[in-house]
């Protein structure tokens, strides 16, 4: 398995976690982001760490310390800025697969970095020929043990 | 990303002491615990005051999730540009 993307919607999904009715995507999101803390490496950018921050400030401003925190402490989450060049292709691609201008960058970025696989909810990537990896980690053995965990800490998942 | 070396020596016992200002930036308090990840001949010391992914686990929660970053960045200019910022 290669270093893998890590992308916006991850993130967001688990900070709009609801306790009470914990989705399954809210669920894989925070299971992606607990593999991360416990060693594998991954990768983003500054793009997405802006995507969350300015979704965070929206919604719930006070915790963009804790969220800055946490990034700070997956030492395994590499945060790579995109170059101008990255920039370039994500000009030349515009239009065509269904990603926007972001999407474009961060599949330069990926492509530069030779990542073929992407955490992420957003289809459109598919389309760019990234293989998305996001529904199949609920039959990951981990997976159970981390739903678990959750449930120890009154999280009430809705999913089965 | 910007690099901050600092030395700290090893007392008795293997005792260090971390920095004034690597504490002071961090919040580190005494009874506070650190992981050590030693990593291709490097050693990083993450703080786990709290488990960081579990600390993120529904701050936001019920907010609205299907939104694009494109959108974000425009919402967040038009405001800009309303407000004459």
């Amino acid at each position: 398995m290669g270093i893998r993307f890590l992308d916006t919607p991850i993130f967001i999904k688990w900070m709009a976690a609801k306790k009470k009715k914990l989705s399954l995507e809210a669920a894989i999101s925070g299971y992606i982001l607990a593999k991360i803390m416990k060693g594998e490496k991954a990768v983003t950018t500054t793009l997405v760490k802006d995507e969350v921050t300015i979704w965070l400030s929206r919604y719930k401003a006070s915790a963009l310390p804790k969220f800055i925190n946490s990034l700070r402490a997956l030492v395994y989450l590499e945060i790579l800025s995109p170059t101008l060049g990255d920039q370039e292709e994500a000009c030349r691609n515009f239009g065509k697969y269904p990603l926007g201008i972001s999407d474009l960058i961060n599949l330069a970025v990926m492509r530069r970095k030779n990542i073929n696989e992407i955490y992420t909810t957003d289809t459109g990537y598919s389309s760019a020929g990234i293989k998305i990896i996001f529904h199949e980690l609920s039959k990951d053995p981990d997976f159970k043990a981390f739903i678990k965990n959750l449930e120890n800490k009154g999280f009430k998942p809705s999913f089965h | 990303m910007s690099l901050n070396k600092y030395k700290t020596k090893v007392l008795s016992g293997y005792r260090i002491t971390i920095p004034k200002e690597v504490r002071e930036k961090f919040n580190i308090k005494i009874g506070d615990e650190l992981e050590i990840v030693v990593e291709s001949g490097k050693i990083l010391i993450p703080i786990i005051k709290e488990d960081p992914v579990m600390m993120l686990a529904g701050i936001a929660e019920g907010a609205p999730t299907e939104i694009k970053g494109d959108e974000l960045f425009l919402e967040e200019l038009k405001r800009k540009v309303k407000s004459g910022n």
